[in-house]
C-alpha cells in the first residue's frame, strides 16, 4: 500500500510537471530557445492566485482563478516583447542569458510584493477520499484531473483548430511557415497565453497541495526543462510523459534514497539526457536540430 | 605525396564519394571539378579528417592517415581552407596567422610560466613571420585591423597567409576564387603559384576554368561521386564522359 | 571603515571568480553557468580541512587542487554538449554539488554548514583584522588575476579564442580543441576553488545556500557587465557589483524598508543583465578595444 500511496502522490506531482512543461517545450519547439524564466510563470501564477483572494480584492477561489492565469499570461507577452524578441536573431546562449536575467527580474518582483517567507492560499482543501484502501487527497484528483483535462484540450486545439495547425507548422519549420505567410504573431501569442496559463494553473496545483515559496519557480522550472528533455524538445505530450515519470520516479525514489535527494534526480535525468540523448527519449531520428 | 584508396561516404541512402582512388603524384597544383552535388566537398571533408570516409584508406608519403581526427591529420601536414572565407572576424589580421602558426610552446600552460623568456623568443619570431607574409599579401597595411572588416577577397587571401605560416605538405582549397574580385584573384593566384614554387602541394576545387586553366597541369573530375576523369584540363575538355557530366546537369555554363 | 574593507575584500574574492568564469565563457566561449560548483567546492574543501586541524595555507592549496580536478572530470562528459545544452547541463551540476553538500552531514554539515572556519593570521595580526584578511586576499587575488591574465594574453588564450571563434579553423589547424577546452575549465575551476576558499575563511561560516542560482547569476552579471574575453572587464564588472551589493546592505534603513533593498537590488540586476544582452552583449569594455 506504502508504494501505491507513493505511486500516486508521484502521478499527482507529476500532472503538474507536465503542466509546468508545457509552455517551456513549445516555447523550444517554435522559437527554439531555452526560456529560463518560465518557472517565474509557475510562481506568478501561484502568487497571482493569492493576491486576488487576498484584500482587497477578496474574490473566492474560483473566481480567482482565471485572472490569476491571465496574470501570468500577461507577464509572459510582456517578457517576450521586452527581452525576447529584441533578440530573437542573436545566439540561444544570448537569449537563454537574457532569460536568466529576466527570472531574475521576476523572481524578486515576486519577494517584494509578497516577501521572502513561506505563504499559503487562506482556503484548504484538505478532504481525501478512499481508492480501495488508497487515501487520495482531493488536491491530488484535482491535479491529474486539470492536467487530463489540459491535455485533452490542447490535443483538441493543435489538432482541430486553425490556430493549432498554425501552432504546428511553426514548430515543424519556421522558416517555411513564414514565406507561406502564416500568422507569426497569432502563434506567439497563442504559445506565450497557453504555456503561461498552463503553468500557473500547475503552480496554483502545487500552491494548494503546500506553500507557496518564492524559489517554486526555480524548482517548478527544473522538473520541467528534465520532462522537456524526456519527451524530446517541443514535443507537447512527450512532455506529458515526461512529467509524470518525473514525479513517479521522484516519489518512488523516497522509499529507497534519503528524501533529501529527491531533486537530484531530476538534475541527474538533464544531466545524462542532454549527454547521450538530448532529442528526448521517444524521438526517432536524430539530429532534429 | 597524399593518396587515397577507395574513398566512399554515404549519407543515408545517397552515397556522396563513390570509390574515389587516386594519387596527387608530383603534380604541384591539381584541380578538383565537376558539376555542383558532385561530391567534390564532401571529398575534401574526408581527405581533412572532417568526415570520416565509411570505406577506404588514406596516406601521406607512406603515413597512414585513415580514420584520424581532423587535428591530427592537420598535424601531419595537410591544411585546407573552406568553401566560404573563415577568418576570426574579432582577431586583428596579424593575430589570424599567429593564432595557427604550429607548434607555439606559449600553448602550453607549463611553457606560460615557467619558461616565458622561449615563449616570447618564439612570438617575436612569429610575429616577423607574420609580417613578412602580409607584405607578400599586401595586407601589410591592414595588419592591425580587426579581420571581419576586410573584404571577402582580401579574406581569402588572409586565408592563404594562414595557410603560409601554418606551412603545410599539401593544402586543399575550396574555391578560393569564389566571390573575389577579379584584381583579388589575380593576387591570389599569384600567391599560389609563389607557394607551389616553394615545395607545397595544392589540391584545388575550383568552378572557374581560367583559373584553374591557369595554376593546374592536372585535374581530376568527380560526378555523382565518382571520379571520372584524370589528365589535363585541355583533356577533359574533349573528353565526352566529362562533357555529358556537365551538360547532364545543365551546368556547363561553368565551361565558358 | 570596517564596511569599507569588507566591500573591498568581497569584491576581490568576485574579481577571481568573475576572472575564473572569464576564461570560459568569455575567451573560450564556454557557456558555464554552473562555475558556482568550483567555487563551493574549493570553499568545503578549505573550510573541512582547516576546521579539521590542517594548516590554512595548506587548506587554501587543497582547495585549489580540489577543484581543478573536478573541473577536469566534469570537462568529460560537459565537453561533449554545445551552447545551450552546456549551460543547462552545467547549471544542473552545479546543483547537484549543493543537493550533496546539503545532505552529506558526515562532511559538510547540511543544511546548518560549516561554522567557525579559521581566518589567517599570517602577518602576526590578530585573525580578526580585516586590514590583515584584505592584504592576504588582495595578494592572493593578484597572483591569480596576473595568471589568468597571463595564459589569455599568451599564445594559450588566442588559440582559445580561435576555438571560440571557429572550431573547424582550429581543428583544421592541427589543434586539439577539446584537449585545450578541458586545459581552460580546469585552470578555470583551480581559480573558482581559490575564489571559494578566501570566501569559506572570510566569512568563516558556509552552507548550501551561499551557493545557488542566485550566485551563479550574479556572477554572470560581473562578467557580462565588466566585457567577456577582456582581461579587465571581470575585475571591473565584479568591483562594480560587489561595491552596489554590499554597499546596499550597509544603508541605515528602518527594517521594513531594509527587506525591501534585496529584492529591489534583484529587480535591477536582473534588468541591467537583460538590458546588456539586448543592448551591449559585449559590456562596459568591449574585446576588440582592449
Amino acid at each position: 500500500m506504502y508504494y501505491v500511496e507513493l505511486l500516486i502522490s508521484g502521478l499527482a506531482s507529476g500532472a503538474t510537471y507536465a503542466l509546468f512543461a508545457v509552455g517551456l517545450t513549445m516555447v523550444y519547439g517554435t522559437f527554439r530557445f531555452i526560456n529560463f524564466a518560465h518557472g517565474e510563470l509557475i510562481a506568478w501564477g501561484a502568487y497571482g492566485l493569492l493576491l486576488f483572494m487576498l484584500p482587497p480584492l477578496s474574490l473566492s477561489f474560483a473566481a480567482a482563478l482565471a485572472p490569476a492565469l491571465a496574470l501570468s499570461a500577461i507577464i509572459a507577452l510582456g517578457t517576450e516583447r521586452i527581452a525576447f524578441r529584441p533578440l530573437r536573431k542573436k545566439a540561444a546562449v544570448t537569449i537563454l542569458i537574457a532569460s536568466i536575467g529576466a527570472s531574475y527580474v521576476l523572481r524578486s518582483a515576486l519577494q517584494l510584493a509578497f516577501g521572502g517567507d513561506l505563504k499559503s492560499y487562506p482556503v484548504a482543501f484538505e478532504g481525501t477520499v478512499d481508492l480501495m484502501g488508497v487515501r487520495v487527497t482531493h488536491v491530488q484528483i484535482a491535479m491529474v484531473a486539470a492536467a487530463a483535462a489540459s491535455f485533452a484540450a490542447l490535443h483538441w486545439l493543435l489538432r482541430k483548430t486553425r490556430i493549432g495547425k498554425y501552432m504546428r507548422a511553426f514548430a515543424n519549420n519556421p522558416d517555411l511557415a513564414a514565406i507561406y505567410g502564416l500568422p507569426l504573431a497569432a502563434v506567439r501569442i497563442a504559445v506565450w497565453v497557453l504555456g503561461a496559463g498552463l503553468a500557473a494553473l500547475g503552480g496554483v496545483l502545487v500552491g494548494l497541495d503546500s506553500n507557496l515559496d518564492p524559489f517554486m519557480g526555480l524548482s517548478g522550472l527544473i522538473k520541467a526543462f528534465a520532462a522537456v528533455l524526456i519527451g524530446g524538445p517541443g514535443n507537447v505530450f512527450g512532455a506529458l510523459i515526461g512529467g509524470l515519470l518525473i514525479g513517479t520516479a521522484e516519489n518512488l525514489s523516497t522509499a529507497v534514497i534519503s528524501p533529501g535527494y529527491k531533486d537530484f534526480i531530476a538534475f541527474a535525468i538533464i544531466f545524462l539526457l542532454l549527454l547521450f540523448r538530448p532529442q528526448g527519449l521517444f524521438a526517432g531520428r536524430t539530429g532534429v536540430r | 605525396m597524399l593518396e587515397a584508396r577507395n574513398i566512399t561516404k554515404t549519407f543515408g541512402g545517397l552515397t556522396a564519394v563513390d570509390d574515389v582512388s587516386f594519387a596527387l603524384a608530383d603534380t604541384p597544383i591539381t584541380g578538383l571539378i565537376g558539376p555542383n552535388g558532385s561530391g567534390k566537398s564532401t571529398l575534401f571533408h574526408c581527405l581533412s579528417g572532417f568526415y570520416g570516409a565509411d570505406r577506404g584508406e588514406l596516406s601521406l608519403a607512406g603515413t597512414p592517415l585513415t580514420g584520424l581526427a581532423p587535428h591530427k591529420i592537420s598535424a601531419l601536414g595537410i591544411a585546407r581552407t573552406f568553401q566560404f572565407a573563415r577568418v576570426l572576424p574579432f582577431m586583428s589580421v596579424r593575430d589570424n596567422l599567429l593564432a595557427v602558426a604550429p607548434g607555439q610552446s606559449g600553448e602550453r600552460l607549463r611553457s606560460v610560466f615557467f619558461a616565458p623568456r622561449a615563449v616570447r623568443r618564439q612570438e617575436r619570431a612569429l610575429q616577423g613571420q607574420a609580417d613578412a607574409i602580409l607584405e607578400f599579401l599586401r595586407l601589410d597595411p591592414l595588419s592591425g585591423t580587426p579581420a571581419g572588416h576586410l573584404s571577402y577577397g582580401q579574406q581569402k587571401l588572409l586565408e592563404i597567409g594562414r595557410l603560409l605560416i601554418a606551412r603545410p605538405k599539401v593544402v586543399l582549397l575550396d574555391e578560393p576564387s569564389a566571390g573575389v574580385n577579379p584584381a583579388l584573384i589575380k593576387q591570389i593566384l599569384k600567391s599560389i603559384k609563389e607557394l607551389s614554387r616553394q615545395g607545397l602541394q595544392f589540391f584545388i576545387i575550383e568552378h572557374n576554368m581560367s583559373v584553374i586553366s591557369q595554376l593546374c597541369s592536372r585535374v581530376l573530375v568527380m560526378d555523382a561521386g565518382r571520379l571520372i576523369f584524370e589528365g589535363s584540363l585541355a583533356q577533359a575538355q574533349k573528353s565526352q564522359r566529362v562533357i555529358e557530366a556537365y551538360l547532364g546537369t545543365g551546368t556547363h555554363a561553368a565551361y565558358s | 571603515m570596517d564596511y569599507l574593507l569588507h566591500i573591498a575584500i568581497m569584491a576581490v574574492i568576485f574579481m577571481v571568480f568573475a576572472a575564473s568564469l572569464n576564461l570560459q565563457l568569455g575567451v573560450s566561449g564556454l557557456y558555464n553557468f554552473g562555475q558556482v560548483a568550483f567555487f563551493a567546492i574549493g570553499a568545503y574543501a578549505s573550510a573541512i580541512l582547516s576546521t579539521g586541524g590542517a594548516p590554512i595555507g595548506l587548506s587554501m592549496l587543497a582547495a585549489i587542487v580540489v577543484a581543478a580536478l573536478a573541473g577536469l572530470l566534469i570537462s568529460v562528459p560537459l565537453l561533449r554538449m554545445r551552447g545551450d545544452y552546456f549551460g543547462i547541463a552545467s547549471l544542473a551540476f552545479a546543483e547537484m554539488i549543493r543537493l550533496l553538500a546539503l545532505n552529506e552531514r558526515w562532511a559538510t554539515g547540511g543544511p546548518m554548514g560549516i561554522p567557525a572556519i579559521p581566518r589567517p593570521e599570517w602577518l602576526g595580526m590578530a585573525p580578526t583584522s580585516l586590514v590583515q584578511f584584505l592584504v592576504i586576499a588582495a595578494a592572493l587575488a593578484a597572483l591569480a588575476l596576473a595568471g589568468l591574465g597571463v595564459l589569455q594574453r599568451a599564445p594559450f588564450g588566442r588559440t582559445l579564442k580561435l576555438i571560440r571563434e571557429d572550431e573547424n579553423v582550429a581543428m583544421a589547424f592541427a589543434r586539439d580543441v577539446k584537449a585545450f577546452k578541458r586545459r581552460a575549465m580546469c585552470v578555470s575551476a583551480a581559480a573558482a576553488g581559490l575564489a571559494g576558499a578566501l570566501w569559506a575563511h572570510y566569512l568563516t561560516y558556509i552552507s548550501p545556500n551561499d551557493f545557488t542560482v542566485q550566485t551563479t547569476i550574479l556572477l554572470l552579471l560581473c562578467l557580462v557587465l565588466g566585457g567577456k574575453g577582456t582581461i579587465a572587464g571581470p575585475i571591473l564588472g565584479a568591483g562594480l557589483v560587489m561595491v552596489i551589493q554590499e554597499a546596499l546592505r550597509f544603508l541605515p534603513l528602518a527594517p521594513e524598508l531594509g527587506r525591501l533593498v534585496a529584492p529591489i537590488q534583484g529587480i535591477v540586476f536582473g534588468a541591467v543583465l537583460v538590458l546588456l544582452m539586448i543592448r551591449r552583449p559585449q559590456g562596459l569594455i568591449g574585446e576588440m578595444r582592449e
